[in-house]
């Protein structure tokens, strides 16, 4: 009896020991991350905003890096890092930024300083109800926080920071706050997530990027270069209703989503078909809600196109006209559907003529300004590639007598210039730039309205333009 | 300014005690209102709105009142929107009877109606009001009205005559006063003679604005043979200033007159202008770079007033400059009705137009839709269909006059995996063109090898919906017995065709 007790103290013991040994190394692979940043100017494009100080959390991974949230380090100028117990303020780089799945790789610029700092492994995605500690520094702080709660949903959801990308997602009720941003989701002495965004409505709802979409990442961006997820570019609905089931030919033990649509320059496009009925993605059933089996879950057939890198291949069981079929998708970077996103780290598209400021949207623009949503839903129920081509918009008149008279409304989206159609930024500096005539001749989407300028007018102007309003280029593409 | 005078607060003036009288009380009136009693009437109205997002049921019934002017023939006037929705009208007599009153005539466009009084002997003792020939623009009116059956009047500066938006959502003519508290239905006096100048029908925070005298008399004038009534003529259309030269010169003109750029279905300017004519003068009238005229009795005016000076089917003149052309125009005036656009501001008819199918609720967009979700509707309302009012609600073409929107879905095992669909526009219905609720009533009678199949405009969260049409019937009177909704569809009164309207009033 004696011995059993003292056995069970001492394996207690040696257990504590090891628990304390295993937070201490926690404690020191999570650092803090400072970062001075600068973002453009939405309204005067050529600006730049006053700098901005603010701060996230990292951990320390293997190969001396540090992962985090690309939105803890966009837009950066200078990046500090604190390490646990050490006083020292380290610059650090940037190795690797992926916005579409929020995270970014950095290292310091004294790499050999990470050495002696023990890297968190990279675990599995956690099970539903199990327990999980989020570390970090939540609402800035000198000294690391932890939390702890239980993982409460594992789901495919939006990623807020570029508001058009949608990955696997573990929910979880442990706080996650401003500053815990890029820190590391713990269980069982392994990184199993990166703690990153949080309801806005609700409390007690945090979000953190599980391994699934970490090892995505690192993957990628192990030759140095971030190519970032390829692009499904293939819109489907779910076939519960058991009619449209039958409307498409699908057999009792068959099921599947329609594809709705088809979006210019996506993997989809030139191998599947509006009308198609997805069954499986390499070789796992879609069910009509859309779902396929992913261990003891459900989640969304997409998680499945997600584990494919650029220039991967997936392969779909496909029910096109009643008849099956196998198709396999080459899977690329949709970057028309990125035209819309806000530029990461980068300042705003514009160019200036005649004292004309022409933008591209962004969703940023587009969900700030209700004229500019109200202009680009319209332009998505006109246009079914809405989504392969910008919306320009002449957003701002420097005022000059060139201009000076020209009829200005709101929401004036560019739809052609000199009688060509406008799908990029580019093609209206093209379409400017190409006239030889004597005017410039601007059609705008809304109620038939246009604009003309005087072609040598303005060319003679355009230098005391910019100079007078202090931009600095006509251009930034 | 001057500042607006209510009773309550002119303890200048003659009447500075009170100056509320009640009708059943038998004491002499203040100066200022003495003689109104006998000219203009309570007018106490029951409505009752329409369900817009359940579209065949029926909101709370309320009260509104307002102010009626006695007009020859025994007749009273009153601005149309104070019976809008009307389910009774009753009339008080100066001994403070309440007799029951019917809508003889309504012109939602021109917003005014006209009351009639059944019962013997009403109007005895009743006098018409004299309807002035102008307005004034400047000086003080006197609105004179009942407010809890007590005569109440107060005075504002008149600011002359302005065009601004209607409520039937066209440019017309108002006379401008500083802000009244209640303009539901208010009439205006001038000061002098006691002429009705105008009817108070909306109120800002600085301004109010009356339905002018002109106007008034001319509906008068016109009600007096229902049967040949045509209404008031409009103009319609999208214009921009031509006052930027490099613009007038690419035009072929100097910088002058406007220049037209959309013209929606039915309007005056479609049936003999193009789009990027320069209007140079309409009715003799030459138009400014601003699309301003100078009107002879009320300065410069927006070019809309020349047109609602005429009458409905006269011709005027239009000179404009098409490919460096003059050319002399003659345009025979339309009248153009608030229900004519694709998306119209406001339904001719209380009841919205709809139809049940397997619990998917389809309806005709309209203004009246956007209002009820709220007076930030802008806002508030599914932000793709206020997208679609704001730039496309009079982008008509001849195959696209209404919208039809599948506006919700009523739960049901039949229609599962559609229940989350709301607010998108329809496109085809069993392969055929939506064009109006009737359109999609009909082609839901032919469905495709045993499916009814919808297709909703690009942009929807779901583009197909797909139904069994074997099993719809059944499916069909199980939901409406099931949502208790007593008709499964109620069609527009009048769909309109090009230039003017098949049917209604």
């Amino acid at each position: 009896m004696l011995r059993s007790i003292s056995v069970t103290l001492l394996t207690l013991a040696l257990l504590s020991v090891a628990q304390i040994e295993a937070q201490a190394r926690i404690d020191h692979s999570v650092v803090q991350i400072t970062v001075h940043s600068v973002s453009g100017d939405r309204r005067l494009p050529w600006n730049t905003q006053a700098p901005q100080q603010s701060s996230g959390s990292g951990f320390v991974i293997d190969g001396n890096r540090i992962l985090t949230n690309a939105h803890v380090v966009e837009n950066a100028r200078l990046i500090l890092v604190r390490l646990n117990g050490d006083p020292t303020p380290y610059e650090a780089k940037v190795l690797a930024t992926g916005h579409d799945c929020d995270l970014a790789l950095l290292t310091l610029t004294q790499q050999e300083r990470l050495k002696s700092i023990p890297a968190l492994p990279i675990g599995d995605l956690p099970a539903p109800g199990s327990e999980v500690a989020t570390y970090g520094f939540p609402m800035g702080g000198q000294r690391i926080s932890a939390t702890r709660g239980i993982v409460s949903r594992i789901e495919r959801t939006s990623y807020s920071h570029t508001q058009i990308d949608a990955h696997l997602t573990v929910q979880t009720d442990a706080a996650i706050n401003p500053g815990n941003s890029g820190g590391p989701v713990v269980q069982a002495a392994a990184a199993i997530g990166v703690a990153f965004q949080t309801h806005y409505y609700a409390d007690g709802i945090g979000y953190f990027i599980p391994t699934e979409v970490i090892r995505h990442f690192l993957d990628d961006a192990s030759d140095g270069d971030y190519l970032g997820y390829p692009g499904f570019g293939a819109k489907t609905a779910t076939m519960h209703n058991p009619a449209a089931r039958r409307r498409a030919g699908l057999a009792k033990d068959q099921s599947g989503v329609q594809v709705d649509a088809i979006q210019v320059g996506g993997s989809a496009n030139g191998n599947l078909a509006r009308g198609d009925i997805l069954l499986s993605i390499d070789g796992q059933t879609i069910a009509n809600d859309g779902t396929v089996a992913f261990g003891s879950l459900r989640v969304d057939y997409r998680v499945l196109v997600d584990r494919h890198q650029i220039g991967d291949k997936a392969e779909f069981e496909v029910l096109r006209d009643g008849k099956p079929l196998t198709i396999e998708v080459l899977m690329r970077r949709h970057e028309e559907a990125r035209y819309r996103i806000p530029r990461h780290d980068k300042q705003q598209r514009y160019f200036v003529y005649g004292g004309f400021v022409f933008m591209p949207l962004t969703t940023e623009m587009i969900n700030s300004d209700p004229s500019y949503r109200h202009a680009a839903k319209v332009r998505a129920q006109r246009d079914p590639n809405y989504a392969a081509a910008e919306i320009i918009v002449l957003a701002r008149r420097l005022e000059h007598e060139v201009n000076r008279s020209v009829p200005f409304h709101s929401e004036m989206v560019i739809e052609k210039v000199n009688g060509k159609k406008i799908r990029r930024l580019e093609d209206l500096i093209e379409a400017i730039e190409s006239q030889q005539g004597n005017f410039q001749v601007f059609d705008f989407a809304y109620a038939g309205r246009f604009a003309v300028l005087d072609r040598k007018a303005v060319e003679k102007a355009n230098p005391e333009i910019l100079k007078r309003y202090g931009v600095p280029g006509d251009r930034r593409l | 300014m001057i500042p607006y005078l209510s009773l309550s607060t002119a303890v200048s003036t003659a009447a500075s005690t009170t100056a509320s009288i009640a009708l059943s009380v038998a004491c002499a009136l203040p100066a200022q209102v003495q003689g109104f009693e006998k000219v203009i009437l309570p007018i106490e109205i029951t409505y009752q709105q329409h369900n817009e997002q359940r579209p065949w049921e029926k909101l709370a019934p309320g009260q509104r009142s307002a102010t009626g002017v006695v007009i020859k023939g025994n007749r009273i006037l009153i601005a149309a929107q104070a019976v809008r929705n009307a389910t009774d009208i009753t009339a008080v007599n100066p001994q403070g009877q309440v007799f029951p009153a019917q809508v003889i005539h309504v012109d939602w466009d021109i917003n005014l109606a006209l009351l009639n009084v059944k019962t013997p002997g009403f109007f005895k003792g009743l006098r018409p009001a004299r309807i002035a020939r102008n307005v004034p623009t400047s000086g003080l009116v006197k609105a004179v009205f009942w407010n809890n059956r007590q005569l109440d009047y107060s005075e504002h500066y008149a600011h002359g005559v302005m065009v601004r938006d209607s409520r039937a959502s066209i440019e017309r003519s108002f006379l401008a006063l500083d802000a009244v508290s209640d303009a539901w239905s208010q009439p205006m006096f001038s000061n002098l003679f006691g002429r009705l100048v105008g009817i108070a029908v909306s109120s800002g925070e600085e301004y109010a604005y009356a339905i002018p005298a002109e106007i008034l008399g001319r509906y008068v004038a016109m009600t007096e043979n229902p049967s040949e009534y045509k209404g008031f003529p409009g103009v319609e259309s999208s214009w921009q200033f031509n006052a930027h030269k490099p613009q007038a010169e690419y035009l072929e003109s100097k910088p002058e007159g406007i220049v037209v750029t959309e013209m929606p279905l039915g309007s005056t300017f479609r049936e003999s202008m193009l789009p990027r004519d320069v209007l140079l003068s309409l009715d003799g009238h030459s138009i400014g770079t601003d699309g301003r005229y100078e009107d002879d009795k009320y300065g410069r005016l927006k070019f809309h007033a020349i047109v609602g000076a005429h009458k409905v089917d006269d011709i005027i003149k239009a000179t404009v400059l098409r490919n460096g052309q003059r050319l002399q125009l003659a345009l025979k005036l339309n009248r153009w009705r608030s229900r004519q656009p694709l998306i119209p501001w406001r339904r001719i008819q209380a009841a919205p137009p709809f139809a049940v199918r397997g619990g998917l609720v389809f309806r005709e967009l309209d203004g009246n839709y956007m209002r009820s979700f709220g007076s930030n509707w802008k806002y508030s309302a599914p932000s793709y269909l206020a997208a679609l009012y704001g730039r496309e609600a009079k982008a008509q073409t001849a195959n696209r006059r209404r919208l039809v929107i599948l506006a919700s879905v009523l739960p049901d095992a039949y229609n599962i995996g559609y229940h989350d669909i709301t607010s998108h526009p329809v496109q085809t219905v069993n392969g055929q063109h939506i064009n109006g609720i009737a359109s999609l009533i009909a082609a839901f009678e032919s469905p495709q090898d045993g499916f009814h199949v919808i297709t909703l405009a690009p942009g929807a969260q779901r583009r197909e919906i797909v139904l069994d049409a074997t099993s719809f019937a059944r499916a069909q009177a199980h939901i409406l017995k099931s949502y208790a909704i007593p008709i499964a569809e109620r069609l527009s009164e009048g769909e309109p065709t090009e230039g003017k309207l098949s049917k209604g009033n």
